[in-house]
């Protein structure tokens, strides 16, 4: 074969084009969608539509209750959960790092992150609806989220404990200082950071779920705002949910609007963690 | 300079005959324990997850038995005449997530070797968490996006297409997992050795070529496991086909008429008033228990892939 | 062999000895790094443990404080004793083990997140003994222990600056002081010289000089020349043999093991 000859670059650069669009579809779609999402919920946007409860017109429904109910959703799912997986975190990546048990709850967190979370609404109705008395409240609602964002804030969790140089834990057991000192005087307080921005991570994926929170009983059609974890409540995603299943026009345009306002929220909580590690991370050093 | 030592702590002087002898203190022990307890709270999650399935689906099976379960062809326990068959919504589930891996595996390995294999580094920078950010949109708005602009739009160009159909919101699904065939596909294809490729490049082979014969089925391994993974999300997916797919169990591959999945079915009775305790009730936790396995089984089956494809090295 | 037949003879037995080393195995899994240790080491002297990379002086130097425990698939045969004390027995606790044996690292690895001060107090803290002590006190401890580990005049203005914002030599003493500030009776060193400068190794050399007259050292090292300023005792380890245990000038200048001399003229290394 004759070296001179050039190949033809043609098929090679439509690969490279092919391979590129493959990848900017999807964008195009979801930035497509962003844009059809604002332009349709626009009309609904403002501050009327914050403030008022859910109603048979369209024109005069408002997220309030669904914003409210997210906001003590999230509060309590924290509250439930980071102490959970950080403590887990910790049990797994300071004292039980060659034990079987510790093998075995790994094992139980890997699974558990594939089960669909619909499943994880069963369990909440079966468990903390029924069997516990719960009822369709606030409570349930919360555990039911917290079991499903805690294998999330396991896996976070140990990859902020992780960073922390393992000299630095070896100095303090030189000191004679015991495990538990050490965790807490010198690994926690230089963890802290990534835990606390992957917490924040975990809740802005938690608040965008609505399949466990319909299984559980969130109400859809709701005219008041949870007054204690005992209490029936709603959320931004079923209430959205709610309007998109409405015939009549006018909701989808509250659906829309109730999106743009969920898709800000979690902008806003992912903004806040960004924000957060880079202030704490520069304090820290 | 022995003196000085006497500046030293006051209880030095114990010090010396210090003892080393003793046992944690009970700080210690009551935080080794209660780190354990946080731990041990998955365990009870799985074991909570199996034996609510288990609970309420025996209490199904017994009044209704396996046999009404897998050899009946209809799903209608809401209706006067009942029967218990689960295909309809296997096949709503199935049909639904063979169009999402449709559309997702193509995209999803095409970007995976274009940022792999073809990308510079600033193209890689920009791209990559671009397409996590589809995988971090609610799925609401998925659905939404489905019923409200997918169907309409197909529906200029499918004939025939009606409103609710499984076809919109398996395209829909195609996208929200696309980036997971595409970040696991691209670590699979990252991690083919250099020395493959240059092997093929010294004997004159192109680029393309070298991807497709050499490189792609290197990591055939992970890249299956990929797909198989996004297929168990698909197969767990809720809201963008409870919106968007329809609400009407039934045995069909035709993508353009309205079926039921089997988690959109689980939505349908907890929208409703079905008391506790009923047969009715039981019947979601029986999807729910099947769809568990389903999902387990691909889980356990995507791992035991990739662990095929680290294994011997 | 012939280093079963030297140490059958009793070294000259260094009085009066603080930790004595008998008969240690010591092994990563299944593979034997330490095959049968024997040797004491000297109440305020200086015993160097010097050897070729891959000898076991690390692992030895680790076992004295239980350090070794600590990694993965690690084990143990033999005894050391403290005072006479088993340190391997199961009534001991490691942990209080550890606030009586110190121990200072090749790397630096003073606090990050401390300052200073911090980090002299950092060991006090570490183990819950500050709550019991008032404020000026911890002052003084402060103050002293910078002045032991020769710090003080350098870092008196800037306490509270951060930790690592010394340089390498600094981090050292600092880490140094604070090991003296939990007022530990032995202290080992594993290469605490290897990450240094020259001037930084000589003025912690001179250090160890000063500490010796209070506290019980053993140092690991590979540089020879160092071995012969600094300690009173040194033991050459090869392939996880004690091939020989003596007084440090009888080692450097006449030493009984044909091994040893090859090591130290430069055979090999």
């Amino acid at each position: 074969m004759n070296t001179q000859q050039q190949r033809s670059r043609a098929p090679e650069r439509a690969f490279y084009v092919l391979a590129l669009a493959a990848v900017i579809i999807p964008l195009l779609v979801l930035a497509g969608l962003l844009y059809g999402v604002l332009e349709n919920g626009s009309e609904r946007l403002g501050w009327d539509f914050l403030t008022s409860y859910p109603s048979r017109k369209p024109t005069l429904a408002g997220i309030l209750p669904g914003l409210a109910g997210s906001f003590f959703l999230m509060v309590l799912t924290a509250l439930i959960a980071l102490p959970l997986g950080v403590g887990a975190a910790i049990h797994l990546e300071e004292y039980g790092k060659r034990s079987r048990f510790a093998r075995f709850i790994e094992l139980n967190i890997a699974n558990l992150a594939g089960v669909p979370s619909i499943v994880y609404g069963l369990l909440g109705l079966g468990l903390f609806v029924r069997t516990l008395h719960f009822g369709r409240s606030l409570l349930a609602g919360a555990c039911t989220l917290s079991l499903l964002v805690l294998p999330m804030v396991v896996m976070v969790s140990r990859e902020a404990l992780r960073t922390v140089p393992q000299h630095l834990r070896e100095a303090s057991y030189a000191l004679g200082a015991t495990r538990w000192a050490t965790v807490r005087q010198i690994v926690l307080p230089m963890a802290y950071p990534g835990i606390l921005t992957g917490a924040i991570l975990a809740l802005s994926r938690a608040i965008g779920e609505t399949a466990p929170l319909v299984v559980v009983g969130a109400l859809t059609y709701i005219t008041f705002v949870p007054d204690g974890i005992d209490a029936p409540f709603t959320a931004l995603p079923i209430q959205i949910f709610n309007w998109v299943s409405r015939p009549q026009r006018g909701f989808v345009v509250d659906a829309a609007a109730g999106i743009v306002v969920l898709l800000l929220t979690m902008l806003v909580l992912n903004g806040a963690a960004i924000y957060l590690r880079n202030r704490l991370q520069q304090k820290g050093t | 300079m022995r003196a000085s030592n006497a500046i030293s702590m006051p209880h030095t002087a114990q010090r010396i005959e210090a003892k080393i002898h003793g046992t944690a203190p009970f700080s210690e022990r009551a935080a080794e324990v209660l780190l354990a307890a946080c731990g041990t709270v998955t365990i009870l999650t799985t074991l909570g997850i199996l034996s609510v399935l288990a609970v309420e689906s025996f209490g199904f099976l017994r009044e209704v038995g396996l046999f009404a379960l897998i050899f009946d062809a209809q799903w209608t326990p809401l209706f006067a005449d009942k029967h218990f068959g689960i295909w309809p919504l296997l096949t709503g589930t199935v049909l639904t997530s063979l169009v999402a891996i449709i559309v997702a595996l193509p995209l999803g390995l095409l970007s995976a070797i274009f940022m792999s294999e073809l990308a510079s580094a600033r193209w890689r920078k920009l791209l990559k968490p671009a397409l996590e950010l589809l995988a971090g949109v609610p799925t609401i708005v998925y659905g939404y996006f489905a019923l409200v602009v997918v169907t309409p739009a197909l529906q200029a160009i499918v004939p025939e297409l009606s409103g609710f159909n499984a076809l919109s919101a398996g395209i829909v699904m195609g996208m929200m997992i696309t980036p997971m065939i595409a970040s696991l596909a691209e670590d699979a294809l990252y991690a083919v050795p250099r020395h493959l490729r240059e092997a093929a490049y010294a004997l004159g082979a192109g680029k393309v070529p070298t991807i497709w014969r050499v490189v792609v089925p290197a990591a055939f391994g992970g890249i299956a496991a990929s797909v198989i993974l996004a297929m168990s999300r698909a197969v767990g997916e809720t809201m963008i086909v409870a919106i968007a797919a329809g609400q009407e169990p039934r045995l069909t591959l035709d993508p353009r008429v309205p079926i039921e999945t089997m988690t959109a079915y689980i939505v349908q009775v907890s929208m409703g008033d079905t008391p506790a305790g009923t047969l009715e009730y039981r019947t979601i936790f029986v999807v729910g228990s099947a769809l568990f396995l389903m999902t387990l089984v691909m889980n356990i089956f995507s791992y035991r892939l990739t662990r095929r494809v680290e294994g011997p090295r | 062999m012939l280093s079963t037949v030297i140490n059958s003879t009793p070294p000259p037995a260094p009085s009066p000895i603080k930790v004595n080393v008998e008969g240690v195995r010591a092994w990563f899994g299944t593979h034997e790094v330490l095959h049968g240790i024997d040797m004491p080491v000297a109440d305020r002297a200086v015993t160097a443990i010097i050897g070729p990379s891959g000898c076991g002086k690390s692992t030895l130097i680790r076992s004295l404080n239980r350090m070794h425990e600590l990694s993965d698939g690690a084990r143990l045969e033999g005894r050391i004793t403290l005072d006479g004390v088993d340190i391997y027995s199961k009534e001991v606790d490691p942990v209080l083990l550890r606030r009586r044996v110190g121990m200072v690292f090749q790397k630096p690895n003073p606090f990050p997140s401390m300052s200073v001060r911090g980090n002299v107090l950092s060991g006090l803290r570490l183990t819950g003994h500050s709550r019991t002590v008032p404020n000026a006190k911890l002052d003084e401890l402060v103050e002293k222990a910078l002045r032991d580990a020769a710090l003080w005049d350098e870092v008196k203005d800037r306490l509270d600056a951060p930790g690592v914002g010394l340089s390498g030599g600094q981090q050292q003493r600092l880490c140094i002081a604070r090991s003296l500030a939990v007022s530990p009776e032995v202290l080992l060193m594993d290469e605490p010289c290897s990450a240094l400068d020259p001037i930084a190794t000589s003025r912690i050399e001179d250090l160890i000089h000063s500490l010796k007259e209070t506290y019980t050292i053993a140092i690991v090292t590979h540089n020879m020349q160092q071995a012969a300023r600094v300690s009173d005792y040194t033991a050459f380890l090869l392939s996880g043999d004690l091939v020989e245990f003596s007084e440090t000038n009888r080692l450097f200048t006449s030493p009984r093991d044909s091994r040893t001399e090859d090591y130290i003229t430069g055979k090999f290394g």
